[in-house]
């Protein structure tokens, strides 16, 4: 895929020591990147420093780049990394209970209409908040695989588990996901 | 539902493919095992209704608003990155525009709660709408769950080069040139606003479709 090539490119030039090259990783990655640490960490100011604690030490351990590592699989390595320690902060605790209840939608068990798409929207609350409940891992799983579109074997290398476990991670996050929203959303038969 | 469904092989079997079909909805199947998911899946209500919850978590993910990055986190890292190693003249977006001679103020950051949309999010959910709009119109036909969230799956940025992928305003892709254009908006509330608009457009375009 090209952009493996382009980011491994920019990642060895800066390496080298252009630094227009780390400015160019930081744009391609930083959105995607702030984007999942927002959904790991839930809290929009964390996240941004996360953002860029990791890209920080992107630019710190540049010599210990090796290329046979996709860059984004070694950036969001050192991003779970930094998120799993912000979780275990305790004043980060407090953060995942102050979401208010939100009135269940319906959404039929079958291909949503349009209607329902659209009410769907308001419905990101509650999806976040089930996604902030699963397991650190398994949110972190379901984050890379499903969102992210990274493999399973990139996800691995992410969480440094095995290929097997992120099956088993990313299977376990979908199917709580799963239940959760569909009660809320209500099924009918 | 079908009868044969309680019968205990049957469900034995049932369990053997729920427990692959994250990794079928991940493409992470060996094409023989894909294979015989899919027959299964066509005769067999109940994993195809587990297949389809599977499938609209996907859905309601790709459609979650993603946060836009703040223009100025560039030159936040920059002044991290300076004061960790020493450096000077480190690499921040801005610097791109050289000839532009006016004084960068690092603005604070905006710790709006109000979520901000990106063109990742307004593309998946014209997808969606147009899978659903044309999926009205044939009412017999179910969308195919499984290739829309792999369709979903594959525009995202990380799957793919941002570039090609993110239509529209996209902070993180702007050649050099054109990032001085950006910072003639002056917060990211404008931004906010094209993405907005650009939101508006696909659901009146929808509702032109609709009739
Ligand atoms: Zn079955």
């Amino acid at each position: 895929m090209q952009s493996l090539d382009e980011d491994v490119r920019l990642m060895l030039a800066f390496r080298e020591g252009d630094p227009r090259a780390f400015d160019r990783l930081f744009r391609r990655w930083s959105g995607p990147l702030l984007r999942y640490l927002e959904r790991m960490v839930r809290d929009a100011a964390s996240a941004e420093d996360l953002v860029q604690e990791a890209f920080l030490r992107v630019h710190r351990s540049r010599e210990r780049y090796s290329p046979d590592a996709r860059f984004s699989t070694w950036l969001y390595r050192i991003a779970t990394n930094l998120a799993l320690n912000e979780l275990r902060r305790p004043r980060h605790k407090a953060v995942h209970s102050s979401i208010g209840d939100e009135q269940a939608l319906p959404l039929p068990s079958r291909g949503p209409a349009v209607d329902e798409v659209v009410d769907a929207r308001r419905m990101g609350g509650r999806v976040e908040e089930e996604l902030a409940r699963l397991p650190e891992k398994q949110r972190a799983a379901l984050c890379l695989a499903a969102v992210e579109g990274f493999s399973y074997a990139e996800v691995a290398q992410a969480l440094d588990v095995t290929e097997k476990s992120v099956k088993s991670l990313v299977h376990r996050a979908r199917s709580t996901l799963a239940e959760r929203l569909r009660e809320h959303w209500g099924h009918e038969e | 539902m079908k009868g044969e469904l309680d019968m205990p092989e049957r469900s034995a079997i049932c369990r053997e493919i729920d427990a692959d079909l994250s990794a079928l909805i991940d493409a992470e199947l060996a094409p023989e095992r894909e294979a015989e998911m899919r027959a299964h899946l066509d005769d067999c209500d109940r994993c195809a209704q587990r297949l389809q919850d599977l499938c609209n978590v996907d859905l309601a993910l790709a459609d979650l608003a993603a946060p836009m990055v703040a223009a100025d986190l560039g030159q936040r890292l920059a002044a991290r990155i300076a004061s960790d190693s020493g450096e000077r003249s480190v690499p921040v977006p801005d610097a791109a525009s050289p000839k532009r001679s006016r004084t960068v103020t690092p603005r604070q950051p905006r710790r709006s709660l109000r979520r901000r949309l990106m063109p990742v999010a307004v593309v998946a959910t014209a997808v969606l709408l147009a899978i659903v709009v044309a999926n009205r119109q044939s009412s017999e036909v179910d969308p195919d769950p499984l290739q829309l969230a792999r369709t979903l799956r594959s525009m995202n940025p990380a799957a793919t080069l941002p570039e090609a992928a993110t239509p529209g305003v996209n902070f993180g892709s702007l050649p050099d040139e054109d990032l001085a254009v950006l910072f003639e908006f002056d917060t990211v509330e404008d931004l906010d606003v094209i993405a907005n608009l650009e939101l508006l457009e696909q659901f009146v375009a929808m509702e032109a479709l609709e009739g």
